[in-house]
């Protein structure tokens, strides 16, 4: 499938007008209401998928260990993970390769990266008062 | 995680460990893979996902809520994001660092398996040298 054809498929799929303006490097779109980040990683022949998250700045213990938590939890790659960026800021990232990829095979990425997304906002936003925090052991 | 063999139990070899797990007609299923005659891998079959997780325990750290080392995990996560690569997770349960990957098992071939754990060793060993000081390794 050329980019062309899955970007026809995505858009029909999915019925996201923003992706008209891929495959150009980057676009971003929202779904469900959240932010999400495509960007087209040329020569490595993939496409990155990214969302923001939010956390206290300087990063704070309980966001690092339930980011952490949340990539065993959830999965690592080929699924999103929780990552910190060379700037600081926290995010949830997925590659995918293009070759081979239906665009079924990418709607179902970005359903599920949408769905990791949205669970672990809502656990933010849930513990976001709690002060207990995952149990480390000294060794 | 489900339930396997123990860690004490592996006397398979890799090629094999996958190819019972793979065939398990259970929805739940794990088994320890020894890769290089050294290093152990808990694979599991998590049929709620679908997904083959691959995980192998790093080791504690040395104090509780160590910030810098959860921030400089989470940062080695963000430089070594690529399709396939394993990441740095935390269990929830026990504080225990873990190196994990994750594959759809939908379509999920032999060799892709095996490629993926051999893969998870070898950043095992680089993420080893990075680790040496900050907390104990392969026990």
């Amino acid at each position: 499938m050329t980019y062309e054809e899955l970007l026809r498929h995505l858009g029909a799929s999915l019925g996201l007008a923003a992706l008209a303006a891929w495959p150009a490097d980057e676009c971003e779109l929202t779904i469900d209401g959240m932010a999400v980040r495509l960007r087209h990683l040329r020569e490595a022949r993939q496409v990155e998928i990214e969302a923001q998250l939010p956390h206290a700045s300087p990063l704070a213990w309980d966001d690092a260990a339930a980011m952490l938590a949340d990539n065993f939890i959830g999965a690592s790659a080929p699924d999103a993970i929780c990552n910190i960026g060379p700037d600081g800021a926290a995010r949830m990232s997925m590659r995918q390769c293009l070759e081979p990829l239906s665009g079924e095979d990418f709607a179902d990425s970005l359903a599920r990266f949408v769905a990791r997304l949205e669970r672990r906002l809502r656990l933010s936003a849930t513990n976001a008062n709690a002060t207990a925090s995952p149990q480390w052991h000294a060794v | 995680m489900a339930r396997g063999l123990s860690r004490k139990e592996i006397c398979m070899d890799t090629v094999t460990c996958l190819q019972t797990l793979l065939a398990s007609p259970h929805t739940q299923a794990s088994t320890w893979v020894r890769l290089q005659g050294r290093i152990d891998v808990l694979a599991s079959i998590d049929g709620c996902g679908p997904l083959l997780r691959l995980v192998l325990p790093v080791g504690r750290p040395r104090c509780s809520h160590d910030l810098q080392l959860a921030s400089d995990l989470l940062r080695w996560n963000a430089e070594h994001l690529d399709a396939g690569s394993p990441c740095f997770s935390l269990d929830e349960r026990d504080g225990a660092i873990c190196l994990g990957a994750a594959l759809s098992l939908p379509g999920l071939a032999l060799e892709t398996a095996a490629a993926a754990l051999e893969r998870l060793a070898t950043t095992a060993v680089e993420a080893r040298v990075w680790l040496a000081e900050a907390i104990l390794f392969f026990d």
